[in-house]
């Protein structure tokens, strides 16, 4: 990465991640507000699963993990390591939209949608905003992927996967915060 | 020019205390009942500090003091933000608890001048 080239770039990228973080906080001081306002349906207690929940942070946890090993390898030009470490990045990705749209579809199906309490809307609108950016991320990914097959490893891929990483870690960061404060604490108020 | 220690240990050592935190605030979680909440917050912000240094490389790249100038900046914008909210929102409840009888009450559910004096 050159520094007069990729450092912009990346700090324009950095400023677009703060900024996400405020939309981030905006939603999480939304739900806050409104985690109590059942309106007579279940709350957070009776309809989160925590095992599930714990499955779906350890593969974004995974991910994430994976795609440090993308950077690692990228650090000492290894095609096959930054194969290995993208595809396994996507594929986990991936994975986690496919358990949260499992979930989402399990609330909606008992009737538990974002209409019936304030609280749903809340949490459907935090959740499903992390959700769409981990999807986002993975549709950016695959293009970076099509890159890479097509020209290979070049100085301005390798700035571009180590761009890609930092919004993918920030994903996680951000889940930490969904998994601790939405459903841990509240599983917590039986 | 000071590059940003992408190491192989780095990503190991962060991915290991991630996991550890994340699976002892599960197990806080659905071990210890409420009292587990200063648990579950404790661990949640350990985890973020980990996550920030070993997997984003915090204050470590070139430019850096840009960067935490940034981020210190939307940091105060978050307490703002959500404290703020927190703060007007329990200020409104707790006005809100005596709720009015209905004597207080004009057609359409607006509180009477009367009840506001009080």
């Amino acid at each position: 990465m050159k520094k007069h080239s990729a450092s912009p770039v990346s700090f324009g990228l950095w400023i677009y991640i703060l900024s996400d973080c405020v939309l981030f906080a905006t939603l999480f001081a939304a739900y806050a507000v409104l985690h109590a306002e059942t309106a007579t349906g279940p709350s957070g207690a009776v309809l989160f699963s925590l095992p599930f929940v714990l499955l779906e942070t350890l593969v974004l946890l995974t991910s994430s993990f994976a795609c440090g090993m993308a950077i690692v390898a990228t650090e000492r030009k290894s095609l096959a390591g930054i194969w290995a470490g993208l595809v396994s990045t996507l594929l986990l990705g991936f994975g986690f939209v496919a358990l949260e749209l499992h979930e989402f579809r399990g609330l909606i199906a008992e009737g538990h949608g974002w209409q019936q309490s304030a609280f749903l809307s809340s949490f459907f609108a935090l959740v499903g905003t992390h959700g769409l950016h981990v999807f986002v991320g993975a549709l950016w990914l695959v293009t970076l992927l099509g890159y890479l097959s097509v020209r290979g490893l070049t100085d301005r891929l390798a700035g571009r996967i180590r761009l890609f990483a930092l919004f993918w870690h920030f994903l996680d960061i951000i889940w930490i915060c969904i998994f601790s404060f939405v459903y841990l604490l509240g599983s917590l108020t039986l | 020019m000071k590059r940003a220690p992408a190491t192989l240990r780095n990503y190991i050592v962060g991915f290991l205390l991630s996991l550890a935190l994340t699976l002892a605030s599960f197990f806080a979680a659905t071990h210890l009942g409420i009292a587990a909440a200063v648990a579950v917050v404790a661990l949640a912000l350990l985890q973020l500090l980990v996550q920030m240094a070993f997997f984003l490389h915090i204050g470590e790249e070139d430019g850096a003091h840009w960067n935490l100038g940034m981020l210190g900046f939307v940091f105060a914008v978050l307490g703002i933000l959500v404290g703020g909210t927190l703060w007007i929102m329990s200020n409104l409840a707790h006005l809100h608890m005596h709720s009015p009888t209905p004597t207080d009450l004009y057609e359409g559910g607006i509180v009477s001048p009367a009840h506001e004096l009080h």
